[in-house]
């Protein structure tokens, strides 16, 4: 039975993307849609038959096939398509099935993809949005809940980025050597972003979408496994992701209450995913390279190895934020950085630091903590209850009431 | 052993425009019942059937009358089958009882039949 199971969530997800991903580079970025459309339609003929004849003894082969059939009949339409037909004779399945969402390889096909999902003339939302859709195989539905956003909008924005992908000529190839770093790096801000989305929903009654950041996990090793795109920053960023991801299971307790990382019950996090970011870090460490995403990874390096919160090497934290906020300022690493002070130094010098982010849950909350743990319980008070009242989420709002609810 | 014909019935199209998170759930637990059927060598065969598109033929007054049919319209058509293999009725229904085929819609239902075995209807014609 779990075989079963486990066959067709493989063909759905893995055999699905490898197979778009292929019909995509042959008919090109304008028709990623018919090549979507026909994979598809080849998953639902499978899914619908196969119960009857069982299934076929290489069922990879079996989806290409009937999606390639259906990419030429949906082709026949278009004047062009006769012409394609021959040159579609060829696709076949790349590799075979496996059973990880985490350890898969990238095809060659899939990388060229994700490196036109993720080219530089689309906004970072679109790349993710269209990474997550055509590289990930997510559903529209599954996107506009994860992104917070309506399934019309999430269409819109996908038709949008396609049309800009053919007007822009990109083709479904890897980039050429002289654009790869700057390509790469394009690839990579959008799965750090997806993997934003998925660790701290913007929105809803989860906290966590834990499919945003399995997908951005795989990718991020693929793509530091890739030999096109094996560099110290893509290891960087897997370590960093995976880092992350270890603390995933404790993000909300049994509760559904947000838990702050020192609450957080550290035996329950994912050893598994701390080995594989600690070996990515390792590789991230050749050359001289110091990249944002090896910042990144470091501070994640040590809060998951920190055996106890207690034990967290706060002003080494602190200084590395101040380093990223040299090289990428931005108003969360401010915050960030202000919260590692504070836990460094003592709450006064973390209220000195913070920045004026009126309207951010985060930094009223930060305020509402440095402010209890000086004693002016009034005030916090009042940041919390600010705090609250912007929550984007249920288990964060519910963070906030328990946080009012006990006495300062 | 006797086999049985286990009929699927249900509105056409029912299942065509399910999301594929609904339509893979489906297809997991027809494939898990298909197989575990499979691996005691209870089943025999199975088709799907298409829910529309065929023709219905008739005799009319000695003339041969064709018409299109089932149609998308029709309240209930078949929509696949299986053969199974099973020593008497009560084990065939036991086999059918599984499928998921019933619970997936309140429209489904299946129609269980034994298949004329006619060794045994010459043995005992004599």
């Amino acid at each position: 039975m779990s075989t079963v199971h486990r066959l067709v969530d493989s063909l759905a997800r893995d055999s699905a993307s490898r197979l778009v991903a292929s019909l995509a580079r042959r008919l090109g970025a304008g028709r990623i849609a018919v090549a979507e459309d026909a994979v598809q339609h080849a998953l639902m003929q499978a899914l619908s038959l196969w119960p009857f004849k069982g299934v076929p003894e290489r069922p990879e082969a079996w989806l290409a096939t009937v999606a390639r059939n259906r990419a030429l009949d949906l082709l026949r339409s278009e004047s062009r398509g006769v012409a394609l037909a021959e040159e579609l004779v060829p696709l076949a399945p790349a590799s075979q099935a496996s059973d990880g969402h985490f350890d898969r390889e990238l095809s060659d096909d899939e990388l060229a993809l994700l490196f036109a999902v993720c080219h530089p003339a689309l906004s970072v939302e679109m790349r993710v949005t269209f990474a997550l859709k055509t590289v990930c195989g997510l559903t529209v539905p599954q996107i506009a809940s994860g992104l917070l956003s309506e399934p019309t909008a999430i269409q819109q924005r996908l038709v949008r980025a396609r049309r800009q992908l053919e007007a822009a000529n990109v083709a479904i190839e890897p980039p050429p050597p002289e654009a790869l770093p700057e390509r790469a790096e394009s690839v990579r801000t959008a799965l750090y972003l997806m993997f934003n989305e998925g660790y701290s929903a913007s929105s809803g009654d989860a906290l966590v979408q834990p499919e945003f950041c399995v997908e951005a996990v795989r990718l991020a090793r693929a793509l530091a496994a890739h030999p096109m795109t094996a560099a110290p920053a893509s290891d960087a960023l897997a370590a960093l992701l995976a880092l992350t991801a270890a603390r995933l299971p404790t993000r909300v307790g049994p509760d559904g209450v947000a838990q702050l990382l020192e609450d957080q019950p550290r035996d329950q996090w994912d050893h598994g995913l701390i080995a594989l970011g600690l070996a990515h870090l390792d590789r991230s460490a050749r050359g001289d390279e110091l990249t944002v995403w090896h910042l990144r990874a470091e501070i994640a390096l040590l809060h998951s190895t920190a055996r106890t919160a207690g034990e967290t090497d706060w002003p080494r934290i602190a200084a590395i934020y101040g380093e990223l906020q040299a090289v990428d300022p931005s108003p969360v690493v401010a915050l960030a950085r202000a919260v590692a002070i504070g836990r460094a130094q003592g709450p006064a010098a973390g209220l000195a630091a913070l920045p004026d982010l009126s309207g951010n849950p985060y930094a009223e909350a930060a305020r509402g903590v440095f402010l209890g743990e000086l004693g002016r319980a009034a005030e916090a008070r009042s940041h919390f209850e600010r705090a609250q009242a912007l929550a984007r989420t249920d288990p964060e709002r519910r963070l906030m009431a328990k946080r009012l609810s006990s006495p300062f | 052993m006797a086999q049985f014909m286990v009929l699927l019935h249900q509105t056409p199209n029912y299942n065509v425009d399910l999301p594929r998170e609904k339509m893979m759930e489906m297809t997991k637990r027809y494939m898990a019942w298909g197989d575990s059927l499979r691996q005691r060598g209870k089943l025999a065969g199975g088709e799907k059937l298409t829910a529309s598109g065929g023709r219905h033929l008739r005799a009319k007054d000695g003339k041969l009358v064709v018409s299109d049919g089932p149609y998308a319209e029709a309240k209930d058509v078949v929509g696949g089958f299986f053969i199974i293999e099973a020593k008497d009725l009560a084990e065939a229904e036991s086999l059918v009882r599984d499928c998921p085929h019933m619970s997936l819609a309140p429209t489904n239902w299946a129609e269980l039949r034994p298949i004329e075995d006619m060794a045994q209807v010459r043995a005992a014609a004599g």
